[in-house]
């Protein structure tokens, strides 16, 4: 094998999904509020800066002054941990909390957004980075020599996936492990700042002291040590959970009653009620391409790889068409002047902006998966030979481009009516809104182009994700820096 | 500070600049509420009074200045909780039944599960439930849109026209509706209704040019000369010691009210009318000399 095993891709991509997917998740589920993100990047990646360039001066004479002793060296990796994350994570939490930006009800997104961070984003995406270059360089036909010096430096990236997933698997448990560990110090540092009550944030100190374990992970065996790590991590959670269930009962301001669920799964429903016909088309419409093409296929063999070749570049615009209804329900309310009430509820503005940009990557999922259900029996049926070339193209540009496009269709769209006065008809952001969500499209054809054909898959990955960070950007903006009257009704 | 029950009230608007996109509308305005009682908030359209509801529902943040409940700025949680906010436009999703509209605001709010029959049923509105908003008159547009306010027991209203556009009937069931509903309460009452404001008010708080002109004891306000104007058709002897102004006959009466009686009695002298109108503006009026 001179290629990677792709098998590898899963590792990033699943610590992606379950570290910005709780974050998620917990939104929705407990409605806390976006600031958090913000303070737990500042928290996080402040922390991290400060190890980096602590380390980058003591690490080296440090060892060679204690001759690599494994319980010194976990000391200096432990106390580290303990006071710059733990420690800011504390600090940080107690100045959101003095300007009223945090309540406890965020204690538990609080975590998840310095977990998030951690496995989501410094190791998830410089990985995802590195296999997609490796892979790419080891594409080209000039790759023996790099395949030579990857192949020496990490052997394991070859193995075949029966070996490999046990590691994946190792990664993955420690991402959750680190994940753990991170809700819960940072779920008890705004129990501390919110009660004012120093003693949870002396339970969470010593829970940074997991990285005195990180010098014994090669002379303990990756399983050990990895189920060590798992347990303690486990077992923090559980004291962090338990002490901070005991420090309700003294809490006596009444929580933020404000449920996000409820603004996502009515706005959800109506948008499925409003608009169903764009929806229809949404999944209608590239049903009769796959059949028109699925009749041209059967002429001619260029017909069929013109199959491969256009149907998955196509399928976006189908999303964008049936996902477009999230976008008219957000003008719809500020129009009617449903947000006046809602920001008047104490509901957040970024609340807002989630839910229909939740709802759209809904609607998205609902055509896709439609769509995918089926077309494929209709090229099965008509003997269209669905080629490797045209599975790689759906997952690599045809799935990432329809949920960037819809979100950037949607969030493009929002702002814009956030910051228009009075435009109706055809030339508002309704009106638009398809030429909106092509914009992505025509970014990445234009990169492809310049960057070349073997690269063109990565850059829809790549202008995917910066869609997605955009909009995460966009969201903690509009929640600082947005003024309140951009959601009055004109009216 | 008052003290009713449990629930300590400093309502303070202090030195407040407020606008919308940098643009001033309310200039240093300041005024503190510390009574239960149905405040107006009175002055003609485009005046600020909207924008004065907005800040202190904590919507718009002020350009300078305060808006402050118990001390604490009036966007915070703690405040918004003992606030509800009724704005002039009706706020209700489009697409959504009665019933549907009243569940989700009940569940922003945090009311209880009980709460939307219980406001259906003082509001009268349990005809009404399953129907769609966007199919219901006005009035009852209106009387959902009031239902919402009272979904959570709240401390503080602050009513944004809620009698708007709304036919004198109706209107005035809605009065006595917010009347019933809102002992012991600090109510907001904005209109551009002077007469309005003496039926149901117990303060008015007069707004004019974005600046507070007159923050006052209903009952305290002195009665101002009342000027109407009369055209005639035919016989005008009867009216002959009267005053007139081009074509009209002016009449100066104590109270707005009294229009009805004037009439009543010049037609049973046989005077024929061609019009009837207000020679001045009772609210300018009253800015003007206070």
């Amino acid at each position: 094998m001179t290629q990677i095993n792709t098998i590898y891709f899963l590792t990033p991509a699943i610590v992606m999904a379950f570290s910005v997917g709780a974050v998620i998740y917990w939104h929705f589920k407990r409605s806390f509020t976006l600031n958090v993100l913000l303070y737990t990047f500042i928290a996080y990646f402040g922390a991290i800066t400060i190890k980096y360039i602590f380390q980058y001066l003591t690490l080296v004479p440090y060892s060679s002054m204690i001759h690599g002793n494994q319980p010194l060296l976990g000391v200096y990796y432990g106390l580290q941990t303990m006071l710059l994350e733990v420690g800011l994570a504390y600090i940080i939490a107690r100045f959101a909390t003095s300007k009223d930006k945090i309540s406890r009800k965020d204690a538990t997104g609080y975590g998840l957004g310095l977990a998030m961070w951690e496995n989501g984003v410094l190791i998830a995406i410089p990985l995802m980075i590195d296999y997609l270059l490796y892979y790419t360089l080891l594409a080209s036909p000039s790759s023996s020599s790099f395949y030579i010096k990857l192949f020496a430096a990490a052997p394991a990236l070859f193995l075949p996936t029966n070996q490999a997933l046990p590691l994946i698997g190792f990664v993955v448990l420690e991402r959750i492990s680190s994940l753990l560990s991170h809700v819960a110090w940072g779920y008890l540092a705004v129990i501390a700042a919110v009660t004012g009550k120093k003693r949870y944030f002396y339970i969470a100190l010593p829970m940074g002291l997991i990285d005195f374990f990180v010098p014994y992970a090669s002379s303990m065996g990756i399983t050990a040590f990895e189920l060590l790590i798992f347990i303690l991590s486990f077992t923090s959670l559980a004291v962090a959970l338990v002490a901070g269930s005991r420090s309700k009962a003294g809490y006596a301001v009444q929580e933020n009653v404000n449920d996000s669920i409820s603004l996502f799964k009515l706005n959800f429903r109506r948008t499925v009620s409003v608009s169903k016909v764009y929806i229809l088309i949404g999944i209608i419409l590239p049903i009769l391409f796959a059949g028109e093409f699925s009749f041209i296929s059967s002429t001619s063999a260029t017909a069929r790889i013109t199959i491969s070749s256009m149907y998955p570049l196509i399928m976006p615009l189908f999303i964008i068409i049936g996902s477009m209804g999230a976008l008219w329900i957000f003008t719809s309310d500020k129009r009617k002047g449903v947000y006046e009430y809602l920001i008047a509820s104490g509901v957040e503005v970024s609340s807002v902006f989630w839910s229909i940009l939740m709802i759209t990557a809904g609607l998205a999922t609902i055509i896709l998966v439609s769509v995918m259900i089926i077309t494929i029996p209709i090229f099965a049926l008509a003997h269209v030979q669905i080629t490797p070339i045209m599975v790689e193209t759906i997952i690599f540009y045809s799935i990432p481009m329809c949920y960037s496009s819809s979100i950037f269709m949607s969030m493009a769209g929002m702002i814009w009516a956030s910051l228009s006065k009075r435009i109706t008809g055809v030339n508002s952001p309704v009106g638009l809104a398809p030429l909106l969500g092509i914009i992505p499209i025509m970014v990445t054809f234009l990169i492809s182009a310049l960057v070349g054909p073997y690269m063109s898959l990565y850059v829809a990955g790549a202008v995917s994700l910066g869609v997605f960070a955009l909009a995460v950007v966009i969201l903690i903006i509009a929640n600082i820096k947005m003024d309140r009257e951009r959601f009055l009704s004109n009216e | 500070m008052s003290d009713y029950g449990d629930k300590k009230m400093d309502f303070v608007v202090e030195n407040l600049v407020s606008g919308y996109f940098g643009n001033a509308v309310l200039k240093d305005i300041t005024f503190k509420l510390t009574e239960p009682a149905i405040y107006v908030v009175l002055g003609p359209n485009g005046a600020g009074k909207t924008t004065l509801l907005r800040s202190m529902a904590g919507i718009l943040k002020p350009m300078q200045g305060k808006v402050e409940l118990n001390g604490l700025p009036v966007n915070e949680q703690r405040s918004r909780r003992r606030l509800s906010y009724l704005s002039h436009l009706d706020g209700i999703p489009e697409g959504l039944t009665v019933i549907e509209a009243l569940k989700f605001y009940a569940k922003i709010e945090g009311a209880g599960e009980n709460s939307v029959s219980n406001v259906a049923g003082k509001l009268e509105l349990n005809e009404l439930l399953s129907k769609r908003f966007s199919q219901l008159s006005q009035g009852q547009k209106k009387r959902v849109s009031i239902a919402r306010i009272f979904l959570q027991e709240r401390d503080i209203y602050l009513l944004d026209e809620p009698t708007s556009n709304l036919d004198p009937k109706i209107a005035g069931g809605i009065r006595s509706l917010i009347l019933g509903m809102s002992k012991n309460k600090i109510v907001l009452y904005s209109s551009h209704n002077l007469y309005e404001a003496k039926e149901i008010g117990s303060y008015v708080i007069a707004i004019k040019g974005g600046k507070l002109a007159l923050f006052s004891k209903i009952n305290e306000l002195k009665p101002q000369s009342y000027l109407i104007g009369i055209r005639t058709i035919g016989n005008t002897a009867p009216m002959a010691f009267t005053r007139k102004e081009g074509d009209y006959y002016i009449y100066e009466l104590s109270y707005p009210e009294e229009v009805q009686e004037l009439i009543s009695k010049l037609m049973l002298d046989g005077i024929k009318l061609r019009e009837v109108r207000e020679m001045s503006n009772p609210l300018e009026d009253l800015f003007k000399d206070h």
